[in-house]
């Protein structure tokens, strides 16, 4: 009986796996017949069958696909010997001898299972993820190299420890860039204009943040040519076109075949956990020096190290943003506390980190009216310090605009269900003075309930205010809110807090809680300020060394006793 | 993986396996029950091991909620410990989350609305 041996052969490497058994899995996982050790090789990459003697190929549905002679496979191919079967950054033959003598004249038996392994090395070099299938013409760029007239190696290697060197000295992008570029230009003398392409955050939208060109009249019109990038951002591969005229691979823009471009080089730059910040495109017009399978290998050990560099630049910025972050929530919150006639406030603001997400605000209001407000956005650092912005410009607008209380909460509830995240909501509370009727107003979206002291009674009396009759915090769903009104006798008081005060924790892992907050304030000074330091003063004394966690705001509003008259 | 993902007929039931429902693991929680849900838009979470919830754990669960309410469906919350339940109440969830007692409860009240 005729024993058929089928292969897979690396020439590259010049290695053989022979297929043994029915089914042969290749993939990055360790349990694969044949183990690719390679990130961008998915787990289960495609499985060879044998069916008495016929062999095919299926691709498991891989990120980066399974080529065989150059076309992507749908489904499960009949393999033929001779066929070449490209997966990311490798390139396998697949052969069938009649007779199994030849598979032990192999430098590798099928006891070598891991291909990187036999070279020592954990995963396949990015380098070699050049030879990317959507390219084959580079597979031939070895032939010509000696026409081609580049820097020495070492003057490229100069070049790239240049780049580690200059992005060592500066933190901001706006220099970082450029200095990528200059560098990358002194090593590829034949590029003629360079780019580096950034991921917007918010639209994800690639957006050039700097360009070099060689000759200062190019820069009119850029030649960005997006089929490129996308392609380079798709397969996450970097991409070496020569003559881009030619080339079928790349689909042809405009942009492109008007400038005439003889060669590309497009790289990712990934971030350390493989996301893609963007891309490095350099162009070259040199019809004779055109950029080699080695320099795009250079060009992405650059682009390796510009990463790195972008992400301290941006973390630099990041942290100049929380900066400035901070500020802005400085200037929202107010700096001076109203002055009325027979009222007093007082509060104290403490966010746990430089931004918070805890707000207030005291807002005046048409017909005499005072609105104090108390929120905490969820979250901390710098999402929820612009979302308290947010928040702080849209209660202005619904408050003052809208006659009815009810209604304000509405509107400035459905404001932020329309730009708030699905996972985020703010808990709320407003009460609103009515300086002329002493009337007080209050609206609670699922905010600790404020606390009323009655010092106008005998004996002085506490209560949740509102507490029944709290909605749901605002940006969970639209839903009608309901008030609760009173009147502000004189020696009545109204504290207002975020759950920093209640929430927090001493050492001991104990929690303040409402029941001490009562009695702190049931047996606290008659007086806004004093009140609220009678407070701070019991909180700090129950966190003993602690620091405060979360965000602590204290707001308190009074009616002085001797305003009887007004 | 922070959840513990089953289905009885059209509902999912969801388990958060830590004791606790926080910054820490809201994210991962929202994420993986969201993505175990696919059409399905009847949504139980059993609470019976979580012992404390805070905001974003609050924020998680509210995501959910929004997420099935999108679709027509529902949350049902069960088995909630005593404190967590203070919590959910101040935030007022309670009131548009229902919350039931047992795990079976949750999953028949679906059933006898449909």
């Amino acid at each position: 009986m005729e024993i058929r041996m089928a292969a897979l052969c690396d020439i590259r490497r010049n290695l053989k796996f022979p297929l043994h058994g029915v089914l042969t899995m290749i993939g990055r996982d360790p349990g694969c017949d044949i183990v690719v050790d390679s990130p961008v090789v998915s787990a289960r990459h495609f499985i060879i069958l044998n069916r008495k003697g016929s062999y095919s190929l299926e691709d498991l549905g891989s990120m980066n696909g399974t080529f065989v002679n150059g076309q992507r496979l749908a489904r499960r191919t009949r393999l033929f010997t001779g066929d070449r079967i490209s997966v990311v950054g490798l390139t396998l033959i697949f052969q069938v001898e009649d007779s199994p003598g030849d598979a032990s004249r192999d430098a590798v038996n099928a006891s070598s299972k891991t291909m990187a392994g036999i070279q020592g090395e954990r995963t396949i070099p990015l380098s070699e993820l050049v030879n990317a299938p959507l390219v084959p013409e580079l597979s031939s760029l070895e032939v010509d190299g000696d026409l081609r007239l580049s820097v020495k190696p070492e003057a490229k290697l100069r070049g790239v420890l240049e780049i580690a060197r200059n992005l060592s000295h500066s933190l901001d992008l706006k220099i970082v860039l450029p200095q990528i570029l200059d560098s990358l230009f002194a090593i590829f003398p034949a590029a003629d204009c360079g780019f580096i392409l950034l991921r917007d955050p918010q639209t994800g939208a690639m957006t050039p943040c700097a360009a070099k060109y060689r000759r200062p009249h190019d820069s009119d019109s850029p030649p960005v040519s997006r089929s490129i990038i996308q392609q380079v951002l798709v397969g996450g591969r970097a991409i070496l076109s020569r003559d881009a005229g030619v080339d079928t691979q790349i689909k042809l823009t405009d942009s492109v075949q008007h400038f005439d471009i003889r060669s590309i080089m497009c790289v990712p730059v990934n971030r350390e956990d493989g996301d893609c910040m963007g891309v490095i495109q350099l162009d070259s017009r040199d019809r004779v020096n055109q950029f080699s399978e080695e320099d795009l290998a250079l060009l992405v050990c650059a682009s390796l190290l510009a990463a790195r560099a972008m992400e301290v630049a941006r973390v630099h910025e990041e942290r100049q943003e929380l900066e400035a972050a901070t500020q802005i929530q400085r200037s929202l919150l107010p700096t001076v506390r109203p002055s009325c006639a027979g009222f007093q406030f007082f509060d104290y603001y403490a966010p746990a980190h430089r931004v918070s997400g805890d707000y207030f605000d005291y807002i005046r209001l048409p017909g005499n009216r005072l609105a104090v407000v108390v929120g905490d956005v969820v979250g901390k650092g710098m999402s929820a310090a612009l979302l308290m912005a947010h928040l702080a410009a849209a209660t202005r607008i619904c408050l003052v605009n809208a006659p009815k209380l009810t209604d304000a909460m509405r509107q400035l509830n459905v404001l932020l269900l329309n730009s708030i995240s699905d996972d985020r909501f703010i808990t709320f509370v407003v009460a609103v003075l009515d300086l002329d009727q002493f009337r007080l107003t209050v609206i609670n979206a699922g905010h600790p309930p404020p606390l009323l002291r009655r010092g106008s009674r005998k004996p002085i009396q506490l209560e949740d205010f509102a507490a029944d009759l709290a909605g749901l915090p605002l940006g969970v769903r639209d839903c009608p809110y309901e008030q609760v009104e009173t009147t502000f006798e004189p020696g009545d008081m109204l504290l207002l807090y975020t759950d920093g005060a209640t929430e927090m924790r001493n050492n001991s892992g104990a929690m303040y809680g409402s029941e001490r907050l009562h009695a702190t304030i049931l047996a606290a000074p008659g007086d806004a300020e004093g009140m609220v330091n009678a407070l701070l003063q019991d909180l700090q004394q129950f966190a003993q060394t602690r620091l405060a966690g979360d965000d602590l705001t204290i707001v308190c509003l009074g009616r002085t006793c001797q305003s009887k008259s007004g | 993986m922070d959840v513990l993902i089953e289905r009885d007929g059209d509902v999912l039931v969801a388990t958060p396996v830590a004791e606790h429902l926080d910054l820490s693991n809201s994210d991962s929680i929202r994420h993986e029950i969201i993505s175990a849900l696919g059409d399905c838009h009847k949504l139980v979470l059993v609470m019976e091991r979580v012992e404390f919830v805070d905001s974003r754990g609050c924020g998680a669960i509210i995501s959910c909620l929004k997420h099935v309410s999108a679709a027509g469906g529902d949350l049902k919350l069960c088995e909630v410990k005593p404190a967590v339940r203070n919590v959910l109440e101040l935030i007022r969830l309670h009131r548009i989350c229902e919350i039931l007692d047992t795990r079976d409860q949750a999953i028949y009240s679906f059933e006898s609305r449909a």
